[in-house]
Parts: structure tokens; C-alpha cells; sequence
């Protein structure tokens, strides 16, 4: 577990893993031991749900938790 | 360091750290500004040198021109860079395709060097997760404990004539050809389909003006992309001084600060590497694109840290093993001092 994560505090509920694209609470990700529940990537690799929606607008605000977003969609 | 803001909760980061976050933002503008100024003078360079071969210049004319070239080769690949961590265009989709069609230039297949990049993200600086992504590094136990053939392998393979001549030639040229381990099927197919798309270009090439004239121009303007470009990722995260720690130590911010090198350059090969040698800003903060990085790092002087020299730099070469005693990387030549 990363002693000190980069995630801003200003992230929302939702992160979603770079590395396999699969989206979760943050809550998921800590009882994970800061890892994805997918795919097992540290929380460094985890971006804001919110800024994955801002790039593609067709998401929606809130995704469905455990499911795979492609970074386009 | 960053302080703990209560039991149980996670230490709040520095404010200049949270700022950071507004460099943060891809603009076309400038991304088209910056392909414009790299990749079409690539281009017609690449057709002057051809121009030169196929009208019978001699070869040196031809390797002389290769140069400028491959300093841009080398600038398209930080591009490359950028498109990896979805920085360089606000757009994934336009990154997703940059990032293949410079990949196929550079032949580097884009998602999986994505995927082992920001596996490398995750993973630098850190002792116990080496293997993706990185110059292979042993402890001074590790060597020790390995079988004499072992450390005559890792002795070679750790040779600058090999790490940064041969070695970054067979890395591009023949391992890039083949899909790594732990990556998923995604990544695989994306691999064929890089080298379909490299087997294209030279078929058209072939075709076109000949595989001959083809090769004798992209051959030196590869190499020497590569080398240089192998040399500046060995320095990212191997200098004297640098901080390495195993996973229940491990510090974001350490890694970052201390684990990653600022190797300063005069402002034209700043310019050629595209600011990649503010390489701790970039681990602090991936996805500032590298057009914003210099602006990042003038604007924010928490992150202006002791620049790597060129002496450091040259010392790097003999930094061979990680000494977990001292915390320092060190030579083979140190092992009998231990």
C-alpha cells in the first residue's frame, strides 16, 4: 500500500482504474488494500470518475460500479 | 513531507501539490502547434534524406542529415509519451490514434508500452516491484546470492556498449515485436496489429521508392533515436543519490522528489527531449502534458530541485547494483569495499 497516494482529495466517489478500465468506489479500492479490485493496480493508476466523464460526455455522472469503461467510448 | 490530518485518514497533501493540478489540462492548440513544428519537418527531412539516396548523394551526406531527424524522431516519441498517459490531446480518442501512428513510426506498439509505462508509474523507485517497465536493477544481495553465470549475464547486460548501443536497437527492433508478460489481450492483438501496421509501411515503402533506399534512411535515424532515447530513461531513476525504498517504505513523494532526476538541459535539447528531463515534476503529476511542464515547474518552487549535472550524469554509468545498506546505487567496482 502506497504510504502517501497522489489522489487528490478532491476526487469524488468513483475511480477508475487506467490499466484495465473497470470503475469503482473508493471505498472497493480501499478494502482492496488500495488496489483496483479488477485489476490489482495501486491507487496511483486510479483517475477521477469525473474526469473521465468530462472527456467523454456520454458517460454517465454516475457509473455502474464493477463495470468496464473504455477510456473512449 | 506530507502531514497526517487526523487517526485514521489519509496524510493531506501539500497545497503546491494540489496546485499542480491546474497544469493538468490538454490544449489543441498547442498540441497542434508542437506536431506541427516535429512532425512535419520529420517528415521532410526524412524525404530529403531519401531524396539523397535514391539521386546516388554519398552515404555520409545522408548519414550526416540523419541527425536532425532523429532529434525529432526523438520529440514525436515524448509525444508518444504524452498520448500514453492521455495528456497531450484533451481528446482519448485522438491520443488513442497519435500514440498508434507515432508508435508505428518509432516502431513501439503503443498500448502495450502504454500499459508497461503506467505499470512503471506504479512501480518506480520501488524495490519490490521491479520487472515492468524499467532497466533491470539487482540489489547488492541479489548478485551476491546469484550463480557466478548469473552475474556474468547481469555484468553484460548492464555494459553502456550493450544498455545503450546494441541493447536499445534489439529493445525497439526485435522485443517490441512480441507481446509481454502479464499484459491482457487487448495489448497482445494491439502488438500484431503495430507490426501488420510496420509490415504495411515497409510494403508500401517497398513499392514506392524501395525497401533499400527505405531502410538506409530510417535505419540511422531508428538507432539513433532509441539510444539516446534509452540513455535519458536509465538516468530518469539511476543517478547517485537516488532514493529506492521496498514497498513498506515506499513515499509517493519521495519516489517522485528524490527517486526521479531533473536533469537540466541547454534549452535546445530541452526543446528536442520535450521537457521529458523534468522527469520527478512528470512522476509528481503524469498527466501534465510536457508542453505545460516547464510553466509547471517555474511557476511552483517546491519542485525546483537540485538539477542532476553532467558529471552526475556520466557517474550514472557505473551505478550498477543497489546497495540496500547504505540506500545508495553503487559499481560493480564498490563490491569489494562492502
Amino acid at each position: 500500500m502506497e504510504q502517501e497516494h497522489p489522489i487528490d482529495e478532491s476526487f469524488g466517489e468513483y475511480l477508475w482504474c487506467e490499466l484495465c478500465g473497470y470503475v469503482y468506489r473508493k471505498t472497493a479500492w480501499a478494502a482492496a488494500n488500495d488496489t483496483c479490485p479488477h485489476c490489482g493496480a495501486p491507487l496511483i493508476n486510479a483517475r477521477a470518475w469525473e474526469e473521465i466523464v468530462q472527456r467523454n460526455p456520454r458517460y454517465p455522472s454516475t457509473p455502474i460500479e464493477g463495470k468496464k469503461y473504455a477510456l473512449f467510448g | 513531507m506530507p502531514k497526517a490530518n487526523g487517526a485514521g485518514q489519509r496524510p493531506q497533501k501539500p497545497e503546491w501539490y494540489l496546485g499542480l493540478a491546474k497544469y493538468e489540462k490538454p490544449d489543441y492548440h498547442q498540441a497542434f502547434r508542437q506536431l506541427g513544428n516535429t512532425v512535419v519537418p520529420l517528415l521532410g527531412l526524412l524525404a530529403l534524406m531519401l531524396y539523397t539516396v535514391i539521386r546516388g548523394y554519398r552515404y555520409g551526406i545522408t548519414l550526416t542529415l540523419s541527425v536532425v531527424p532523429a532529434a525529432l524522431l526523438m520529440r514525436s516519441f515524448i509525444i508518444l509519451h504524452d498520448c500514453s498517459h492521455d495528456s497531450f490531446f484533451p481528446s482519448p480518442v485522438a491520443n488513442a490514434i497519435l500514440g498508434f501512428l507515432l508508435g508505428v513510426l518509432t516502431l513501439t506498439p503503443f498500448g502495450q508500452w502504454r500499459w508497461s509505462h503506467l505499470t512503471h508509474h506504479a512501480s518506480f523507485a520501488n524495490l519490490d516491484r521491479r520487472g515492468v517497465g524499467d532497466v533491470k536493477l539487482l540489489t547488492v544481495e541479489e548478485y551476491l546470492a546469484a550463480p557466478r553465470l548469473q552475474q556474468l549475464i547481469y555484468r553484460f547486460y548492464r555494459h553502456p556498449l550493450l544498455l545503450f548501443g546494441i541493447g536499445s536497437t534489439i529493445l525497439f527492433a526485435v522485443i517490441y515485436r512480441f507481446p509481454i508478460k502479464g499484459t491482457r489481450r487487448r495489448e497482445r492483438n494491439g502488438v500484431w496489429f503495430t507490426n501488420a501496421a510496420i509490415l504495411a509501411m515497409m510494403t508500401v515503402a517497398g513499392v514506392t521508392v524501395g525497401l533499400r533506399p527505405f531502410l538506409l534512411v530510417m535505419t540511422p535515424v531508428w538507432v539513433m533515436t532509441w539510444l539516446v532515447g534509452v540513455w535519458f530513461f536509465y538516468l530518469q531513476h539511476q543517478f547517485k543519490g537516488v532514493y529506492w525504498a521496498r514497498q513498506s517504505e515506499w513515499d509517493f513523494f519521495r519516489a517522485s522528489l528524490e527517486g526521479s532526476s531533473y536533469y537540466q538541459l541547454p534549452k535546445v535539447l530541452q526543446w528536442i527531449t520535450g521537457n521529458i528531463g523534468l522527469h520527478h515534476l512528470h512522476h509528481l503529476r503524469p498527466r501534465i502534458p510536457n508542453y505545460r511542464l516547464q510553466q509547471a515547474l517555474t511557476e511552483t518552487p517546491a519542485v525546483q530541485i537540485a538539477p542532476l549535472t553532467v558529471r552526475g550524469n556520466l557517474t550514472a554509468l557505473r551505478l550498477n547494483l543497489y546497495d540496500e545498506r547504505r540506500r545508495e546505487l553503487i559499481g560493480f567496482h564498490e563490491l569489494k569495499r562492502l
